[in-house]
């Protein structure tokens, strides 16, 4: 049983725990020790919380085994989350240097609900610095391996979440998706990866990139887990104005039944020109697999979304721009140790402390809300963005889902595109609309390439329809059996 | 939006208003990656936008309210623990008046 840890979820672990094949605080020492002995080869994780994810395994071990009527959802399942995420007394970096030492004095909600379940944190995983990244190349951490191929990138930014669930290093993780950041990864790596909508899950605590784009995610091997994890961190945050009162669906309830009225909107070929072949063929594959389950398939127009990557890094620079700005050396986080005065010490602070690519977001940001470009830039971008919104409500009012690839390629080799941001801003081409109109979306394996590297498919929903699109989820899993991929990791 | 000219004036204006520094040596790089993304946004320039309505939020709904309730505060003690300088449990910084 122990042997093949590796290989589980959170659906299955729950499963040995309750019957007592293991205690929460064996199967944390596992995690714990798998994570130290593998981490010199994928560098998947920044910290590993040992000494409070112990603590935590022993109370959920008191209540396996004295209080089963107090069990809870996540009781004893150890998971490691992006580094994106404040947790109280354990290191929170986001994979910067300006952040390098920072203990926050407070959880982020989803981590709070996560703990709440019964979940024992044990592990903060690598990304690209501040989410900003579609490589992991941006962690001042250095780089996360890809489990298929360690030449390979991960994807970014939840790089470090992606590797880790595939390698099993984490039964499952939370990733952050503002514009891809957990579905690129996701397929990348060849695992689940699902964006709410936004409004669905508290941004709370979870560090801010772009505000009106960021949403907090699950990443696992399985959409029964996706489902899981959804349940235990979505609702009403009093903290976030912006999470919806809505109540929060029984998501492991809907993926045992059929969607309602499903439909699925495709898009014509000539939106795919000059993708990879093997990635469109998965992508026709998998509308071939919903005409034989009798799903009507229904094409639709997104006319506007080929203008969705230069709309996306006028406003997420932008915000980023206004979000950064608190980085300042003062209260928190890396101060420069040689200035002159105080402009020159924020100056020197922010130059020592920010990579590149934080440097040229924020000057691209900067520029786009600058008196004389605002109107051309930042509000152009912004008109355009609600055309872009509009045709996915329009093409929702014919299908209940819209059926796309993920990425233009699959995982690409490291340090291929780094030189090149606009090529590497490219491969969200897929992603980003997504984000900019709040909908949900969910990221599944479609096979593997010659050379033994994930495809992913996507699946895009209408807003808070999450329930519908896990249900499609379990039915496409369970007809393609497409988790099988996992085989293929060579860590 | 036309075509804009990124030049060494106009980098050195940003990294003024974001309290960024960038060594000389990087600015040519820092100038040619960020005129070939300026160029590929000059796309949007052919969208017709008249009439159109901007979109700033992720999703548009009421703001979600909230009832006004006093919570727990950090103490001063953790409210300051990670200031890169302290001084008599205040945040540090260099003197700002000569």
């Amino acid at each position: 049983m122990i042997r093949d840890i590796r290989r589980l979820g959170i659906f299955d672990i729950k499963n040995i725990l309750l019957k007592k094949e293991i205690t929460a605080t064996e199967l944390t020492k596992i995690y714990i020790e798998q994570a130290y002995r593998y981490n010199p080869e994928i560098n998947a994780f920044i910290t590993i919380s040992e000494e409070s994810a112990l603590i935590d395994a022993k109370k959920s071990d008191e209540i396996l085994s004295k209080s089963p009527d107090r069990i809870r959802p996540l009781e004893g399942i150890p998971i490691a989350i992006k580094d994106i995420f404040t947790t109280r007394n354990i290191r929170t970096t986001c994979a910067s240097r300006i952040l390098k030492n920072f203990v926050p004095p407070f959880d982020a909600t989803v981590v709070n609900r996560l703990k709440d379940a019964g979940a024992i944190i044990f592990g903060k995983l690598n990304m690209d610095e501040f989410a900003m990244g579609s490589s992991n190349e941006n962690s001042c951490f250095g780089p996360v391996k890809n489990p298929f191929d360690p030449e390979r990138s991960p994807g970014g930014s939840s790089g470090g979440s992606a590797a880790a669930v595939a390698a099993g290093l984490t039964p499952a993780s939370l990733g952050t998706d503002t514009g891809g950041s957990i579905r690129q990864p996701a397929a990348f790596c060849g695992i689940i990866g699902m964006k709410p909508s936004y409004g669905r899950v508290s941004r709370y605590g979870m560090i801010a990139f772009a505000s009106s784009l960021d949403q907090a995610g699950p990443m696992t091997k399985s959409v029964r887990d996706c489902a899981i994890l959804l349940e235990s961190i979505a609702g009403n945050d009093p903290k976030d104005s912006t999470t919806l009162t809505t109540p929060v669906p029984h998501y492991t309830e809907w993926i045992e039944q059929m969607p309602e009225n499903p439909s699925i909107g495709i898009l014509d070929p000539d939106y795919f020109k000059g993708i990879n072949e093997e990635v469109l063929n998965a992508y026709l594959e998998t509308v071939k697999l919903f005409q034989r389950l009798k799903i009507p398939i229904i094409e639709i127009e997104l006319p506007h979304i080929k203008y969705a990557v230069a709309v996306y890094y006028l406003i997420a620079t932008s915000e980023a721009s206004s979000n950064l700005a608190r980085y300042d050396g003062v209260k928190y986080g890396y101060r420069t140790h040689e200035f002159k005065n105080l402009k020159d010490m924020y100056k020197r602070t922010r130059e020592e402390g920010f990579g590149d690519e934080v440097k040229r977001r924020i000057i691209l940001g900067t520029f786009a809300l600058s008196s004389g470009y605002y109107d051309a830039f930042f509000r152009k971008a912004s008109l355009v963005r609600r055309l872009i919104t509009s045709d996915f409500y329009k093409a929702f009012s014919k299908v209940s889902t819209i059926l796309m690839p993920v990425t233009p390629d699959v995982a690409f080799k490291l340090k291929e595109k780094i030189d090149d941001p606009l090529s590497m801003y490219l491969s969200d081409i897929f992603t980003i609309p997504v984000n900019l109109a709040g909908l949900p979306a969910i990221s599944l394996p479609a096979g593997l390439n010659k050379e033994n590297l994930p495809i992913g498919v996507q699946f895009i929903g209408r807003p808070f329809d999450e329930h519908n699109l896990l249900s499609l989820a379990a039915l496409y899993e369970r007809e393609t059996d497409c988790m099988k991929i996992l085989n293929g990791v060579r860590l | 939006m036309s075509k804009i000219e990124i030049d060494d004036r106009l980098l050195d204006h940003l990294c003024n208003l974001s309290m960024l520094k960038i060594n000389k040596e990087d600015y040519p790089r820092f100038l040619s990656q960020i005129q070939k993304i300026l160029d590929y946004m000059a796309m949007l320039d052919e969208v017709n936008t008249d009439g159109v309505v901007p979109m700033f939020g992720g999703i548009e709904f009421p703001p979600v309210i909230r009832m006004d309730i006093p919570q727990e505060p950090l103490t001063r003690s953790q409210a300051i623990a990670n200031a890169p300088s302290e001084k008599e449990g205040l945040f540090g910084i260099p003197k700002i008046i000569e």
